[in-house]
């Protein structure tokens, strides 16, 4: 049950936040701070004397000057989220400095060392960065005096900014009424004064410490800066403090719950997907040791998830093959409340698949997830999980079409002839495997030379960046891997296994007729597009004839992309994933064998197309794990949907636990789940203000349907309802 | 199993009521392509006339095949043991986590005994679980035989009353009663499984006898079903050019179905609602 406050503060997100449900701006809805600050560049004395890194440190400092700390009515974790205010710090012509394939300059999908950040405190992180200065001032490195001047002025600045609320608390204490809230703001006063410039010293330091360092690298309007495992991070503080009596269970699952509904103040940038921001925690799993890592906050997690059911924070399960089986039914119960968590993720495939690629074993049994679900490894990894984009279907239509867009006719591809030119099925599949080659080398060319621009107070967090005087965008962390997306898998297999059959096997369909039918958009030809559906067999249903296919391409892409090395000696990491390319590269494409229609949307992640599995959930894992994940080492995520009746019950949950066994025991990697039912979804889009609160899983997070575009709706609702087991 | 020797006018799965393979009519996927109409060898599907006329229909299955839209399909295919274990051995890991198996139900399995036999002791051999659900309606030396390789029988019992049981299954359940008697001495775990359909069994003097009757079967008998009308059958019937003999009938109110649990728990028996 959650406490009156917590309700409270659930309702204030949700009703008393205007912005939450409509794409206003976000500096006309007095919830978030709008604020004027001097922009640094206009600074005539300060032009061309520093570098970003050292400026971007300086925009820290006048922000969190500025910022006016705010404290809500019932609030026991504070600092208010800060947003589209942050000051400019680069000159115009520096921003080309640091365009990269993901758009977003700041770095993305890095995960803090918060162990670093509670233990140390960030006044013990600046020590230890202006030890390293005087160490190696006579080395004469003007780069790494300057980043770890920008490191020392960003922890000032953090621990400024958190003093700045302990004196509000401290105010607001005599403006206080209520004798109990009094208490509460004295206390909050001591806490901020403590974290996060001091060590952590108890439960409720730390929660406090992590939130704000997470509000805090925010600040400049990052997203996907996830937080790893908290479970892992909280529980000696935790432990400590039951033991001790200084806090209750109830107590602490209330502070959960607060810090959970905080993170729902965290909106995603504008533009962007609301509940795409990357708030991503991991429970459970293997100690670095290998020893199972289960502890009571694991469980607190997923429960505080279960009581407050919002759409942040993401969780994700990590399971092994000594996971106690109490967890993962807990992780069941939480997935079929239909609020999009947790991504169920297996250690036993994944670590093997990280050591493969040269990730330490320690290292890699300490995996966490990115917002949606690319490995991370907490505090020592810069890795671009979404740097790179390969799409199957796109090197299929060029395959078929003299390496040309079947809509624009430009260019997609190289001109190996076109579907006519084929009398054997496997010149086929050679030609396709020759453009995915392609495509990703065009994918690795994109990367070459690339960079983040300086994250000083991100790298102040890191484990290894002070040590090694390093930006995080300059490669300060252990490891500086990119991944590629391997997206559309499914219907690149269905078309194929479809091109197979009925053309070369049976003879019912020529080429010509089949290529006539696809420029057309399958125009008067439903009968074509009908057969190519429903007489071939489909990817998800447990069909040899088409899994291995999907499997051969898969492999293939794997082995391709495993070939290529960066500048300093890192790799490419492929995945099988699409994030949104489904709906925004579908768009883009012509009609494809498999029957899909000119720009509609494919199969999300490493999923079948959208409703192609009818055989049943475990077919779809059967199909699924046909293919070695331990080769996707960045990840491959697979998204199944259940109707809402169909895991009522306990005899049902007592089902889905086994399933979801099954498929880390078939070897499947990972695994998320949508719990609604298409008729609910589609009153949805008729009366949205009646279902404001109904969340679904969209590729990698949750969100509120009702928010997202037509075709992301669509393609949920279109995804195929399993009615169980 | 497809075929049965009851024809309960409540069938969820009336397709599996016929031995013979059927069409099943899916009218709003058709997009009007014809090619139905052209490969009926027996006149079945004409020009002015969409719905197949069933009394022609061989169920040869030539217009399912062929339409691209999966508007006809078959229901109802010919396979060997060997086949359907070749499906049952794709989920043999799931069966294994889950402690999950093979149920064999119908239609009667007991219409089909060397097929049944064969299979279930085939899974068995792998290491499956297996289950039958039976009518019990036929003689007690081919109800032993389908039983022998069930580690779980599920036994329906639809109505207590004799006549009312003839009126509602076009069967008595003389046959039945007894053979359940027989049964519950086997070694042999045992569901008693209960349709509860809304004026037809759902009242309390039925229940009562029934839950005598099963009281005295013994202890061999782990829990009851019940199980709530739902109509899902409705439709079917549409498809199979049918008539749906239940007119108006709702699913059996929640709370009814509680005062029928309470009955039963009140004679020590363990009730289960769903199945």
């Amino acid at each position: 049950m959650t406490t009156k406050r917590v309700e409270k503060l659930k309702d204030y997100v949700l009703k008393g936040n205007s912005s939450y449900f409509e794409q206003a701006d976000p500096q006309e809805v007095g919830n978030f701070l709008t604020l004027e600050t001097k922009s640094v560049k206009n600074n005539k004395r300060l032009r061309g004397t520093y570098p970003p890194v050292y400026r971007k440190a300086l925009a820290y400092r006048t922000l969190f000057r500025e910022v006016s700390p705010k404290i809500n009515a019932h609030e026991l974790i504070v600092g208010e989220p800060i947003r589209n205010c942050f000051p400019a710090y680069l000159f115009q012509k520096e921003h080309a400095l640091f365009v990269n394939p993901t758009g977003s300059e700041n770095p993305t999908n890095v995960v803090p060392d918060y162990n670093k950040v509670l233990t140390q405190g960030f006044l013990g992180i600046k020590m230890e960065a202006e030890e390293k200065l005087e160490q190696i001032k006579k080395l004469g490195n003007p780069q790494a005096m300057w980043f770890l001047k920008a490191v020392i002025l960003c922890c000032e600045s953090i621990s400024d900014l958190a003093n700045r609320y302990s004196i509000k608390a401290k105010q607001m204490v005599k403006e206080e009424p209520n004798a109990c809230r009094k208490e509460e703001l004295a206390l909050l006063s001591l806490i901020c004064e403590r974290v996060p410039a001091r060590p952590a010293r108890s439960f409720h330091e730390a929660l406090q410490g992590i939130w704000f360092t997470h509000m805090a690298l925010r600040a400049d309007d990052s997203f996907h800066i996830p937080l790893g495992r908290l479970d892992q991070i909280l529980y000696p503080f935790h432990k400590k403090d039951i033991e001790k009596g200084v806090i209750t269970k109830e107590k602490a699952e209330e502070l959960l719950d607060c810090l959970w509904v905080k993170f729902n103040f965290i909106h995603s940038p504008r533009h962007y997907f609301e509940g795409d921001n990357g708030q991503a925690i991991v429970v459970g799993g293997q100690t670095r040791e290998g020893e199972d890592a289960t502890n009571d906050l694991s469980y607190m997690f997923v429960e505080a998830s279960m009581r407050i059911k919002m759409i942040q924070p993401s969780l994700k399960v990590r399971i092994h093959e000594k996971t106690p089986p109490a967890l993962i039914k807990k992780a069941c119960e939480l997935a079929r409340m239909g609020t999009g968590s947790p991504l169920f993720c297996n250690d036993d495939v994944i670590i093997p698949s990280l050591v493969k690629v040269g990730y330490a074993l320690e290292d890699a049994r300490d995996y966490v997830t990115s917002a949606c679900y690319e490995l991370l490894l907490p505090g020592i990894s810069n890795n671009r999980p979404n740097w790179g984009e390969v799409c199957f279907l796109r090197c299929l239509e060029s395959t078929l079409n003299n390496g040309k867009s079947l809509l624009t006719n430009q260019k997609i591809g190289d001109d190996l002839g076109n579907l006519t030119d084929y009398c054997k099925f496997s010149d086929l599949m050679n030609n396709l495997k020759k453009q995915i080659s392609r495509e990703i080398k065009k994918a690795v060319n994109k990367c070459k030379g690339k960079r983040y621009a300086p994250a000083p107070l991100l790298s102040a967090t890191m484990t290894d960046c002070v040590k090694n005087t390093k930006d995080v965008s300059e490669g300060g962390c252990r490891y500086n891997n990119i991944g590629t997306w391997g997206s559309a898998l499914a219907n690149t297999a269905d078309a194929l296994a479809a091109i197979k059959k009925l053309v070369f096997e049976e003879k019912k369909i020529s080429t010509e007729e089949l290529q006539d039918a696809l420029k057309l958009n399958y125009e008067n030809r439903e009968d074509l597009r009908l057969t190519l559906i429903n007489k071939v067999p489909k990817f998800g249903c447990d069909d040899d004839y088409v899994d291995l296919i999907a499997k051969e391409i898969a492999e293939y892409y794997s082995q391709e992309v495993l070939k290529y090395f960066t500048e300093d000696a890192s790799r490419y990491l492929p995945s099988l994933a699409s994030a949104w390319s489904y709906v925004f590269v579908g768009r883009k494409l012509g009609a494809s064998p498999d029957g899909r229609k000119a720009r509609e949307s494919f199969a999300v992640n490493f999923s079948p197309a959208p409703g192609r599995d009818s055989k049943g959930p475990t077919a779809v894992i059967k199909s699924l794990t046909k293919i070695d994940l331990s080769n996707f080492p960045n990840c491959s995520p697979s998204d199944l949907k259940f109707s809402h009746s169909s895991l009522f019950g306990d005899k049902n949950l007592e089902n889905f636990v086994s399933f979801v066994k099954a498929f880390t025991k078939l070897g499947g990697a990972q695994i998320q789940f949508n719990v609604v039912d298409s008729e609910t979804l589609k009153k949805a889009q008729l009366e949205p203000d009646k279902y404001r609160s109904l969340i679904v899983r969209v590729w990698g997070f949750s969100a509120y349907f009702v928010t997202l575009t037509k075709e992301f709706q669509e393609h949920v609702i279109e995804r195929y309802e399993h009615d169980g087991f | 199993m497809k075929g049965c020797p009851l024809e309960c006018l409540w069938c969820d799965n009336p397709e599996s009521q016929r031995k013979i393979p059927e069409i099943v009519e899916f009218e709003e996927r058709c997009i009007g392509c014809g090619e139905c109409k052209r490969i009926c060898p027996s006149g079945a599907i004409t020009q002015t006339r969409w719905k197949i006329r069933r009394d022609v229909c061989t169920g040869c299955g030539k217009c399912a095949e062929i339409c691209p839209a999966k508007a006809r399909e078959l229901s109802g295919k010919v396979l060997t043991v060997k086949e359907v274990m070749k499906e049952i051995e794709k989920d043999v890991i799931i069966y294994r986590v889950s402690g999950g198996g093979v149920t064999v139900s119908g239609g009667e399995p007991g219409m089909q005994i060397s097929f049944v036999c064969e299979l279930l002791e085939g899974c068995q051999q792998r290491g499956i679980n297996t289950a039958v659900e039976t009518s019990g309606y036929m003689s007690w030396n081919n109800l032993l035989k389908i039983v022998q390789f069930a580690d779980l029988v599920l036994y329906d019992l639809k109505c207590m009353d004799s006549i009312k049981h003839k009126l509602f299954t076009g069967v008595s359940n003389g046959l039945i009663l007894e053979n359940a008697r027989k049964i519950a001495k086997e070694n042999k775990a045992i569901i008693i499984r209960v349709p509860i359909i809304s004026t037809y069994n759902d009242d309390l003097e039925n229940i009562r006898e029934l839950a005598e009757f099963v009281k005295d079967l013994g202890t061999n008998i782990r829990e009851i079903h019940l199980l709530p009308y739902h109509g899902l059958g409705v439709s079917k019937f549409k498809r199979l050019g049918r008539e749906y003999q239940l007119k108006n009938i709702k699913s059996p109110a929640k709370d009814h179905i509680e005062k029928l649990r309470g009955l039963l728990d009140s004679y020590g028996l363990r009730v289960q609602v769903g199945g």
